[in-house]
C-alpha cells in the first residue's frame, strides 16, 4: 500500500517493521557513513600533517581539509545516523508506523542538498572558516545556505518523530510508557530542536551579510547563538549514544536498568542542563555577565554531569546483574571477563563507555571549569577531550549499533564478521592513542587548529617541550590506527548493506 | 518466622569501578588546579 502502512514483522524481537521507515533508515544510514568515509580521509591527512615528521598539507589545504572533518564528522555524519536512530526508535520500538513519511524524504533531500552544497564549498576553497565559522571570517553564501539546508531538514526529521510518538500514542501501539531508548532518543530530540533552531537563526543573518545585505553582523552575538548549536550538537549525540548504550546492553546480554526511573530522570536532567557546557566556549566573552558565567558553569552544569554519573552506573550495573544471573559471579568481574567481547556491540559499548566517561567526561568537566577553562581551550587538549566524547563515546556506539541494524533492520547478513568483531578494538585503541597524545601536547600549551607546531616559518620563532613531539606522535599513531579501525567500519558495514546474504523473512539470526 | 534476605549491593564490580572513576576524576581535577596555579604564580 502506498500510505506507508505494510510492514513485516521482526522475526527475533517481534516488533513491526515498517518499510517506509526501514528505506528512511537505510537511507539515512547509509548517508552517513558515505560521510564519516570523507571525514575519515580528511582525519588522516589532518593528523599527518599535525605530524611534524610528515607534515603532509599545505596551510592552505590544512585549514580546508580541517574545516571538512569537523563539519563531515561532528554534523553530517552524526546527525544522518541519528536521525535514522529517531525513526528507528519512535517506529520500529513503538510498533508504529512513521509520520509522513514523503516529509521524511523531503527532510532527507534538504539535508543531503545542504550537505553536499557545504562540502563542495569547503573542497573549492570558497568556506575555509573552520567549523565555526566566526564572523568576521567569511565563507561564500552557499555555504551558509547549505548549514541552513542541512539544519531545516534534521528539524522536519525531528517533527517526524514527535508525530510517530503521537501517532502511535493515538493508535495505542504500545502498553505503558515508552521504552527507554526511545525516552532517551525524546530528549535527544528536544536537545536536538533548540540546536538545529540555533542554526537556522544564527545562518540566516551570517548568509545575509554574506550576500551584502546586512553590513554589519555582531561577533559576540555570533558565537552566543553559533555555540547554541555547535556545542549543542554535541550534546544530542551524548544523550543519543546513552540511549544507545542502553539498547547495546539489551542486545548483547539482555541488561535491564536496575532501576529505570533514576535513568529516566537523568535524561530529564539532561534537556534541562547540558546545553549549559555550550557556555564554556564564551568563558572570555563579554557577552554574559560574570555572575551568569558562575552560576550556571560551576554549578547548575554539574546536574547534567549528575546525569552522566547516573548513566555511567545504572549501564555496566545493569550488564553486571544480567551476567550474574547467568551464573557469572565468581569474584568481582567475572561477569565482565565471560561478556561476549566476540561480538562487535559488547566491546563497542564497553569501550564506549570507557573512553566517554574515563577520557572524554573527566577531561570535560574539568576543562570547562571556568579558571581551567581559560588555560586548556585553546589548546590541543580540548581536541583531546571532545575526540574522547564524540568519537570515542558517539561514533563507537554508532558503530557497534550498526553490526545489529544491519541484520535486524536492513536483513543482511553482516560480512567479515572477524572484521566487525575486531573493528571495535582497533578503533577504541586509536581514539585512545590520539585523546592522550592531544591531551598530553595540549598540556604542554601546544594549540589546537594549527598547522606547523614547529613555527619553521614564523618572524618570532618558539620552540615547545621536547615532550610535545612525543605526544604528537602517539597522536598521529593513533589517527592510523583509528582511520583503519574506521576503515574496517565502512568496508563491513557498506559490503553487507549492499552485498550481504538477504536474509529470509523468518530468520531469527543477528549475527 | 518470614527469613529476612540481604544480598547487598547487586554489582560490587561496577561499585570498584566507579570508584576508580571518582578517584581519577579527583586527581585530575587536581592537577589542573595545580598546573593552573603553577602558571598563575599569585604572590611571588
Amino acid at each position: 500500500m502506498a500510505n506507508g502502512s505494510e510492514f513485516r514483522t521482526c522475526p527475533i524481537t517481534g516488533k513491526k517493521v515498517f518499510a517506509a521507515t526501514q528505506n528512511l533508515i537505510w537511507i539515512n544510514a547509509v548517508t552517513a557513513v558515505v560521510f564519516i568515509l570523507i571525514g575519515g580521509i580528511m582525519a588522516l591527512l589532518v593528523g599527518l600533517t599535525r605530524w611534524p615528521a610528515v607534515h603532509l598539507l599545505s596551510a592552505d589545504l590544512f585549514y580546508r581539509f580541517l574545516t571538512a572533518h569537523g563539519l563531515n564528522m561532528l554534523i553530517f555524519w552524526i546527525i544522518f545516523f541519528e536521525i535514522a536512530g529517531l525513526y528507528f526508535g519512535s517506529s520500529v520500538l513503538l510498533n508504529s508506523r512513521l509520520a509522513a513519511p514523503k516529509v521524511a524524504w523531503l527532510a532527507y533531500i534538504l539535508m543531503l542538498v545542504g550537505a553536499v552544497l557545504v562540502d563542495v564549498m569547503v573542497f573549492t576553497g570558497k568556506a575555509t572558516v573552520m567549523f565555526s565559522s566566526y564572523v568576521p571570517l567569511q565563507a561564500d553564501p552557499l555555504y551558509y545556505l547549505g548549514i541552513i539546508l542541512f539544519a531545516v531538514g534534521a528539524l522536519i526529521g525531528c517533527g517526524i518523530f514527535f508525530g510517530t510518538l503521537a501517532i502511535a500514542k493515538a493508535e495505542k501501539t504500545y502498553e505503558g510508557s515508552v521504552p527507554l531508548m526511545t525516552f532517551g532518543l525524546s530528549a535527544a530530540a528536544i536537545i536536538a530542536v533548540f540546536t538545529l533552531a540555533c542554526g537556522a537563526i544564527i545562518y540566516i543573518p551570517t548568509l545575509l551579510w554574506s550576500l551584502g545585505l546586512i553590513t554589519n553582523l555582531d561577533p559576540g552575538v555570533y558565537r552566543l547563538i553559533f555555540w547554541g548549536l555547535g556545542h549543542s550538537s554535541q550534546q544530542i549525540n551524548v544523550t543519543a549514544m546513552v540511549s544507545i548504550w542502553y539498547l547495546l546492553g539489551a542486545l548483547t546480554v539482555g541488561a535491564k536498568p536496575v532501576n529505570e526511573k533514576i535513568c529516566r530522570f537523568a535524561f530529564l536532567l539532561y534537556i534541562l542542563f547540558i546545553n549549559l557546557a555550550s557556555e564554556h566556549h564564551l568563558l572570555t566573552d563579554p557577552t554574559l555577565s560574570p555572575a551568569h558565567k558562575m552560576v550556571n558553569t560551576s554549578y547548575f552544569m554539574y546536574m547534567a554531569v549528575l546525569a552522566s554519573m547516573i548513566h555511567a552506573l545504572a549501564i555496566p550495573m545493569a550488564v553486571e546483574v544480567a551476567q550474574r544471573k547467568k551464573g557469572y559471579t565468581k569474584g568481582l568481574f567475572e561477569w565482565l571477563t565471560k561478556a561476549p567481547w566476540g561480538e562487535p556491540g559488547f566491546p563497542a559499548l564497553i569501550f564506549s563507555l570507557f573512553i566517554f566517561g574515563f577520557i572524554g567526561g573527566i577531561t570535560g568537566v574539568v576543562y570547562g571549569t571556568e579558571q581551567l577553562a581559560i588555560k586548556s581551550h585553546n589548546t590541543w587538549a580540548m581536541t583531546g577531550h571532545f575526540h574522547g566524547t564524540v568519537v570515542g563515546g558517539t561514533t563507537l556506539a554508532f558503530m557497534g549499533l550498526t553490526y545489529y541494524v544491519i541484520p535486524l533492520i536492513f536483513r543482511r547478513e553482516i560480512i567479515g564478521k572477524k572484521l566487525a568483531t575486531l573493528q571495535p578494538y582497533i578503533f577504541a585503541i586509536g581514539i585512545i592513542l590520539i585523546a592522550l597524545g592531544m591531551g598530553g601536547a595540549g598540556t604542554l600549551g601546544s594549540p589546537r587548529r594549527h598547522w606547523d607546531i614547529t613555527f619553521a616559518d614564523a618572524v618570532i620563532p618558539y620552540s615547545f617541550d621536547p615532550a610535545v613531539l612525543f605526544f604528537t606522535t602517539i597522536a598521529a599513531i593513533g589517527v592510523i590506527v583509528a582511520v583503519v579501525g574506521g576503515a574496517m567500519y565502512v568496508g563491513v558495514s557498506v559490503l553487507s548493506v549492499f552485498f550481504g546474504r538477504k536474509m529470509a523473512p523468518n530468520e531469527a539470526k543477528i549475527l | 518466622m518470614e527469613e529476612k534476605h540481604d544480598e547487598g549491593f547487586p554489582a560490587p564490580g561496577t561499585f570498584v569501578i566507579i570508584s576508580i572513576f571518582f578517584v581519577m576524576f579527583v586527581l585530575f581535577y587536581f592537577l589542573n588546579w595545580k598546573w593552573l596555579s603553577m602558571v598563575w604564580n599569585i604572590g611571588k
